[in-house]
């Protein structure tokens, strides 16, 4: 076969410009450290590091979102821890107060200082978190959420709750408006209240009563009364239907519709005692009812026994509060839990990701050196072969 | 002539094709690198020879001709190659372009999109804060700028085709005249002589490789030696001595493109080219580039859709509805040319996103009806008279078409290059949902949801009236409520069912929209809810918005925008990899032809070398011949 001269010499410079091609690729691929520089170098892997890399950059966001909800849980269950505090405070101070040995002066001292507890409470309630919008604010977070208002204390947020999205698939709730926290608290002993009637003359202390059966039970307002005497009472549900009635013995249960309570000391004929549904009662109420009821001077044994029964009613609101925020604080650590789960599985998935990419994306820089010495080797043998096999012609020996 | 008159005779003959063959050789070797060159040797045969004594004598050589090495299916066989080789290489050269600038992190659009909706999830976190909201807008110009860049970068490289094709276009010209007028030359020449003008045929040869790397040509050679020139599709290029130009024009349609025609018809061609750099280009710009810059439009349409409606249904930082926060370009609408005068003006504007296609529409008027039919498959997708609802899209008209008159529509085309911001006001990101829902202390079981949007009105619904403001949920009775706003009564005696009522409150705009809110449990007279404004703290409109990154919005609910964009890159890589593979396997399969085609007809140098030295000598003993013939008529002088 005729090989043309021409021809010849533009395979051997192309053979040698191939070969330069192939070297300056692995070049590349040495000094950018990336396997592949264009994606249609290798599409599928392009599209898988770019899949990848989207997986990893979501992660970082969830990453973002959990931090920053950790940090929203852990402000609040410091604030919660400090509001915690302060209820002990003050039911410690109820619970001296109710000793029969204090004076209308101690218990007016005792009053003053819940008075200062429930102005710290009120200044907690209103915390705003770094940026100064209000925590407990539901979404008027530029609203001062608990303001004082004709003696009591009213709420100007809504009930809309923050949640975050900390993961695909979860929007985890990191605020609870401050309605629920410290509005809607229970009150009584959660099912229902019980109080003396407003013009009692005995020596009747109403307790707070206990649920037995929680599906009897009927939610209505009922009216005890000692009538036809004192040693006997009558019990009317609000539509004036008698309920039950019996004969009275001090301290003795009374129950009715899955539920008992129980009357201690002397009723006066006609005396009434009433239990009502339990509904939502504000951490702030209850304790301006203390200092009310503490600030009250008492000159009388009926008003004794009305400074009991309310110092009572407080008492069991007090740990009904007392229960909530453990409740809230218990929901807190839950979350904080779920949060340190899923950063820490983001973390592996993280690595895993990491190392998935770097299989995609990263030169073997071992392969590419190999490689790199291969071509190296080509291009000189290129050259060489071409130098000397271009130096062969018959011309040489025509003289 | 026998005898001593027939030695020298024959001696000449001799030299005769001896200088003849060392010319022949010399041109040979002068020629060893001439683009396109055939090998010329001298074709010599024995002469007649001389009756002579019942003998018949050799009376030396004879020259018949100078023979060019050729051959005629090799070198068609080169042209095709050629014309292969020289579209893929252009193919390859225009993808590895839009490659670079989909897979490059500084303008690729992967890295903005997760910016961007990573910007709203942070605004979520902190819906009321001010900073987040700035970042977020800051980092949706950093998604405009690279959607922009983008498109401008795929427009200008359909500026670039124009000019190109021009380029391109007036080369093949030049050659069509010179093939035409070579095609003359050796009319004329090849009848004064009986041989063949070989280097003229070369010559031919030549040109026509060099047209076939313009445009690929079929070639008819006729019987007076002449070469007629076709397109690929039957458009003659050269009919002999002459030659038909071809010219570029407006695309009838899209008049910011240029497509091939005849120059003197007018006729467009450019679907009917394949192969050469024109081949290359107009393939490139039809099957790559126009899909690739849909596709990405398509993503730009569909984001600034979903972005804007879900923004229409929160409310901004001041408590208002939200406005766009993103504008796209009108959808452009071409209409034909030659329509008739005046015609009707079609508009159309995205009606639903998901449902949106990468294909471009041709609109056709046959005096009663429009028919819409789907470029990428030739399906007819909606007829009727009026406005027309097709694949996401609305169509409507305005005046009055001629029958026969055309229009396209390319929803996709301009979107990208348009994507705008429209506000600069961080506090008009809707992050909050309109209501926040709020239980009272109630003695009843029941319980409100936190309520959501909807399209559809609940049997319970509030008219737009009252959208955002305050609304009450009052129950008489367990089975009964009534709606008020404020002092007013909205209804009252509304049928409540424990296990689940829903009310929706209409929305101002946009309308269809409902706010749902869903009441369940056991509930006692004298319950209550309320629905309040919400305020600044509310994020759950964000965290609607942040979702859409992961919605399946796309080809029917299977594609997320990001997996767009990531199937986008995926495709123009492997239509990279195959132009690649393509222009290798072409070049190889040229260099193959070439390296057969060379082996007949090239010159290798060593070989002319030993001609050289042949017909040297063979011109050598002629020469002694004559000077033995010499020698012999001496002798015979000499005897005496």
């Amino acid at each position: 076969m005729r090989i043309s001269t021409a021809l010849f010499h533009q395979l051997g410079a192309s053979a040698i410009l191939n070969q330069q091609f192939d070297v300056a690729k692995v070049q590349q691929e040495l000094a950018t450290g990336k396997r592949i520089q264009n994606p249609s170098e290798d599409p599928v892997r392009a599209a898988r590091i770019l899949d990848v890399g989207r997986t990893l950059a979501g992660l970082g966001q969830y990453d973002d979102n959990a931090g920053r909800a950790r940090d929203s849980l852990q402000y609040q269950d410091s604030t919660f821890g400090q509001i915690t505090e302060i209820i002990q405070n003050v039911r410690e101070r109820t619970v001296q107060m109710a000793n029969a040995s204090q004076s209308n002066e101690t218990r007016a001292f005792g009053a003053n200082e819940i008075q200062g507890y429930l102005n710290e409470l009120l200044s907690l309630a209103n915390t705003t978190d770094e940026s100064g919008h209000y925590l407990f604010a539901g979404s008027q977070s530029n609203t001062t959420p608990f303001a004082q208002s004709g003696g009591g204390v009213v709420y100007q947020g809504d009930q809309g709750a923050l949640a975050l999205q900390v993961s695909g698939s979860r929007q985890m709730p990191v605020t609870e408006s401050g309605n629920a926290l410290f509005m809607q608290i229970n009150e009584g002993n959660g099912t229902f209240v019980t109080a003396p009637g407003g013009s009692n003359t005995g020596t009747g202390v109403i307790d707070g009563g206990t649920v037995l059966d929680a599906s009897a039970w009927v939610a209505d307002t009922y009216t005890l009364t000692f009538t036809p005497s004192a040693s006997n009472y009558e019990l009317r549900n609000s539509g004036g239907a008698l309920v039950t009635s019996g004969a009275y013995t001090s301290g003795s249960a009374i129950s009715f519709n899955g539920v008992q309570f129980s009357v201690n000391g002397a009723p006066a004929v006609n005396d009434t005692f009433t239990l009502r549904p339990a509904t939502g009662q504000s951490i702030f109420a209850t304790l301006s009812g203390l200092v009310q009821t503490l600030s009250t001077s008492v000159n009388s044994e009926v008003g004794r026994v009305a400074l009991t029964n309310n110092i009572n009613t407080g008492l069991r609101n007090i740990d009904q509060a007392l229960g909530h925020f453990l409740t809230t604080r218990a929901s807190i650590g839950a979350r904080w839990n779920e949060l340190d789960g899923l950063l820490s599985a983001n973390d592996e998935t993280r690595i895993q990701f990491k190392a998935v990419l770097s299989n995609l994306e990263d030169a073997d820089y071992a392969d590419a050196s190999t490689r790199l010495n291969q071509k190296l080797l080509g291009l000189q043998a290129a050259q060489q072969a071409y130098a000397r096999v271009s130096q062969l012609s018959l011309f040489n020996y025509l003289n | 002539m026998p005898g001593i008159g027939g030695l020298i005779s024959s001696g000449v003959g001799g030299l005769n094709a001896a200088s003849s063959a060392l010319q022949t050789a010399g041109h040979n070797i002068s020629n060893a690198n001439t683009e396109g060159y055939s090998r010329q040797s001298v074709a010599q045969s024995a002469r007649s020879p001389a009756y002579y004594g019942g003998s018949f004598i050799g009376t030396g050589v004879q020259i018949d001709n100078v023979q060019r090495s050729y051959d005629g299916f090799l070198q068609s066989q080169l042209w095709s190659g050629t014309a292969n080789s020289s579209a893929f290489s252009m193919l390859r050269q225009n993808l590895d372009q839009i490659n670079n600038l989909l897979s490059d992190p500084s303008t690729g659009l992967n890295s903005a999109m997760s910016d961007f909706f990573n910007g709203i999830s942070l605004v979520s976190n902190s819906p009321a804060n001010i900073p987040e909201r700035q970042s977020l807008l800051n980092q949706l110009s950093v998604l405009a700028d690279r959607f922009n860049s983008m498109g401008n970068r795929m427009f200008e490289m359909e500026q670039s085709i124009n000019t190109q094709l021009n380029d391109h276009v007036s080369v093949a010209n030049t050659l069509t005249g010179q093939i035409a007028e070579v095609n003359q030359r050796i009319f004329e020449l090849r009848g004064a002589a009986a041989g063949e003008p070989n280097d003229l045929l070369d010559q031919r040869d030549q040109l026509i490789s060099k047209l076939n790397a313009e445009i690929g040509t079929l070639t008819v050679a006729q019987s007076d030696g002449q070469i007629n020139v076709f397109t690929g599709n039957g458009q003659t290029l050269v009919a002999g001595g002459r030659a038909y130009d071809l010219t570029v024009r407006s695309n009838p349609f899209d008049r910011n493109r240029q497509e091939v025609a005849i120059a003197s018809s007018g006729s467009i061609i450019s679907e009917g080219i394949t192969g050469g750099a024109l081949g290359g280009l107009l393939s490139f710009r039809d099957n790559n580039l126009d899909p690739a810059r849909n596709s990405l439009g398509r993503i730009a349409l569909s984001l600034a859709d979903r972005i804007n409606t879900q923004q229409r249904l929160g409310l901004d930082a001041r408590g208002n509805l939200g406005q766009d926060l993103v504008s796209t370009p009108t959808i452009p609408v071409y209409g034909y040319q030659y329509n008739g005068a005046p015609s009707a003006t079609l508009s159309a504007s995205v009606s639903d996103a998901t449902a949106l296609t990468t294909a471009d529409y041709l609109v056709s008027y046959d005096g009663s009806n429009y028919q819409v039919t789907r470029s990428s498959d030739n399906s007819v997708v909606a007829t009727g008279p009026g406005a027309l609802s097709f694949d996401g899209l609305t169509m409507a008209v305005s005046g009055t078409a001629n029958a026969g008159d055309q229009f396209t529509i390319k929803p996709t085309q301009r979107a990208a290059n348009g994507f705008a911001v429209t506000i600069s006001d961080p506090t008009k990101v809707a992050a909050a949902a309109p209501y926040v829902s709020n239980k009272d202390s109630n003695a009843g079981q029941a319980q409100i949801s936190a309520g959501g949007t909807t399209t559809t009105a609940a049997a319970i619904n509030v008219g737009s009236a009252y959208f955002l403001q305050p609304l009450r949920i009052n129950f008489t009775s367990a089975t009964t409520f009534d709606l008020v706003s404020g002092a007013t009564t909205i209804s009252s005696g509304n049928t409540y069912a424990p296990a689940g009522t829903d009310i929706t409150v209409a929305y101002t705009t946009p309308a269809g929209s409902y706010w749902k809110v869903n009441i369940s449990g056991a509930a006692v007279s004298g319950d209550s809810f309320s629905l309040s404004k919400a305020g600044p703290g509310d994020n759950r409109n964000a965290l609607l918005l942040a979702g859409i990154q992961a919605q399946k919005i796309l080809d029917s609910n299977s594609l997320t925008l990001s997996d767009a964009y990531g199937q986008l890159s995926t495709q123009i890589g492997t239509q990279g990899q195959q132009a690649q593979i393509g222009e290798k396997a072409q070049d190889n399969l040229l260099l193959q032809v070439k390296q057969s085609q060379q082996a007949i007809s090239g010159v290798n140098l060593d070989e002319e070398a030993a001609n050289l030295i042949r017909f040297q000598q063979a011109y050598q003993a002629a020469g002694q011949m004559i000077k033995m013939a010499n020698t012999l008529f001496d002798t015979i002088l000499s005897i005496r």
